[in-house]
């Protein structure tokens, strides 16, 4: 799983137009952001901070996701098949993936807390800032699992406006581009059962010297063991094909 | 076509059933290989060839029917590294170079062959810096025997193996393969050139519409379409005695000439050189593989 891990890591760093314009792109978001909403406090933290930390945990929403994209790949190339040859179990296949995500991500987020700090002069303790790294990043473990999931359960073909269309719903209603406060009622409710507004959330709580919240773990969760199962459940039907 | 002793079969598939929606892809296949053998699977498209590999690969779960490899069942005997496999539904990711997809496969297995004698072996090392992607259809060919043999496997499991190489890289392929194989390792081969199962099977097993239609050396299968044929000049030939000759299955007269098929020619032979001394010009051609492989695979089901 290592060697396996290693290659892939390997000849993603081959494409290195497609890793700074997938981590760019959260990064310019999170600028053009800062500037619409500007200051104004929310809850615990100001608004610049608190864009911030939407933005971060937007950027590994949509770079986990992105493993799809490669998880697709290799079923249509037919890699992931061979690799059904080897003593490989498929648990491994997909660990190996969700790792690969993991590390693609961790920059991204890294990326954008840099350009709070350095150009929009967001001021925390070294504690709060790993705080929130730590939160973002280990909480992109469920959308990790659902980027894999989308390349094994969905046509290569659509893999990608899937992807899009996953990203871009889970960011809005989780409230990472209006505040779930400003939001509708019932659209705050919603926030509340998907993965993406508690990303944010619990990032925001830990900074705010509060402490992870129990609803947001059950929430993740939840996501986690779902993604968990349909997986699973792809990687039979494939196998049975 | 079941015996006792298939407890140390390479290859034991019994009763073995796969439908595709309506279509019948395996219906009813009963093999056994033995350690050591090398078996060319044969038949049209569609006859089942590539959902029976893999089947017995666990790539594919049957309708029913029992599979063991090594007296084993698929998956367990894949996880021990027995296996190796070229498939076509098989791929590689065109941005790995050769050497990258070995070393990955060689990664899975407990007691794999060194990367550098894997390449060496499938006559890649020299290319093997090279992308997948960039490579010809041959040179891909070679990276996936690479693939298949460097877990050192006891059954290599090969879907077409030469298409998409020409006629030199086809010779060295099976060069490469002879010298696998004086190990006593088993092989099981589809292919769509019948003069490789000829020159390289030790048994060929023909498929069509699901099942086997024959099974044998490739002398067994050809005879089973007629076996061989006997033309000589026979003077004061008679047509009537000739066909009770044994061995003799059908005859043809023109004035001297005489046609004879022969389900077995070395006894037909013996009897006509008996009956008519006279006989000469005697030759005996063998049925092609070619031949019996258009007559089995294009009867009518029965």
């Amino acid at each position: 799983m290592r060697t396996l891990i290693v290659t892939e890591l390997k000849l993603l760093s081959r494409s290195p137009d497609f890793l700074a314009i997938s981590m760019a792109f959260p990064v310019v978001f999170f600028l053009v952001m800062s500037e619409v909403f500007g200051g104004g406090r929310i809850g615990p933290v100001d608004m610049i901070t608190y864009m911030m930390i939407s933005m971060a945990a937007f950027g590994v929403i949509s770079g986990s996701l992105n493993i799809g994209a490669r998880v697709a790949l290799e079923r249509r190339s037919g890699w992931n098949r061979q690799l059904r040859l080897t003593p490989l179990p498929g648990w491994s296949y997909v660990a190996s993936k969700v790792a690969v995500s993991m590390v693609m991500v961790l920059p991204t987020a890294v990326l954008i807390l840099l350009a709070g700090f350095l150009v929009k002069g967001v001021t925390l303790e070294v504690v709060q800032w790993g705080q929130i790294l730590a939160a973002i990043w280990l909480g992109s473990l469920p959308f990790a699992v659902l980027g894999v999931l989308i390349g094994m359960a969905v046509k290569p073909e659509t893999v990608s406006a899937i992807t899009v269309a996953s990203f871009l719903l889970l960011a809005m209603f989780g409230g990472l581009w209006m505040p779930v406060e400003v939001l509708p009622g019932f659209m705050a409710g919603l926030a509340r059962a998907l993965p993406s507004f508690w990303l944010a959330d619990q990032a925001r709580e830990l900074i705010g010297g509060g402490s992870v919240s129990l609803p947001g773990l059950l929430v993740a969760g939840a996501w986690f063991a779902g993604a968990s199962v349909l997986v699973v459940a792809s990687y039979r039907r494939d196998a049975a094909r | 076509m079941i015996r006792d002793a298939d407890t140390g079969a390479a290859v034991s598939l019994r009763g073995l059933h796969k439908r595709f929606g309506d279509v019948r892809a395996v219906d009813g296949v009963d093999l056994l290989i033995a350690p050591g053998e090398v078996v060319a699977l044969l038949g049209p498209n569609g006859a089942g060839k590539t959902t029976t590999m893999e089947m017995l690969l666990g790539l594919t779960t049957p309708g029913s029917g029992e599979i063991t490899l090594f007296g084993r069942s698929p998956a367990r005997a894949t996880a021990g590294g027995l296996v190796g496999a070229m498939l076509q539904s098989g791929g590689f990711l065109d941005q790995m170079t050769g050497r990258e997809i070995v070393q990955v496969m060689a990664a899975q297995y407990p007691a794999p062959l060194t990367v550098d004698e894997a390449l060496t072996r499938a006559g890649m090392l020299e290319h093997a810096k090279l992308r997948y992607g960039g490579l010809s259809g041959g040179q891909k060919q070679r990276v996936r025997f690479a693939a298949a043999l460097v877990c050192n496997p006891d059954l290599l499991v090969l879907d077409e193996p030469t298409v998409a190489m020409d006629v030199r890289g086809r010779q060295d392929f099976w060069a490469a393969m002879r010298e696998y194989t004086s190990g006593g390792r088993t092989v099981l081969f589809a292919t769509h050139y019948l003069a490789e199962a000829q020159d390289f099977a030790d048994r060929v097993v023909l498929m069509r519409a699901g099942r086997i239609i024959a099974d044998g050396s490739v002398a067994e299968v050809t005879s089973r379409v007629g076996g061989r044929t006997i033309t000589a000049a026979v003077p004061d030939a008679d047509p009537v005695r000739l066909g009770e000759l044994p061995g003799v299955a059908a005859v043809e007269v023109r004035g001297e000439q005489v046609r004879l098929h022969c389900p077995s020619s070395d006894e037909a032979l013996r009897a006509l050189l008996a009956e008519y001394p006279g006989a000469h010009d005697v030759v005996v051609s063998a049925m092609s593989l070619e031949n019996a492989f258009v007559a089995l695979t294009t009867e009518k089901v029965s």
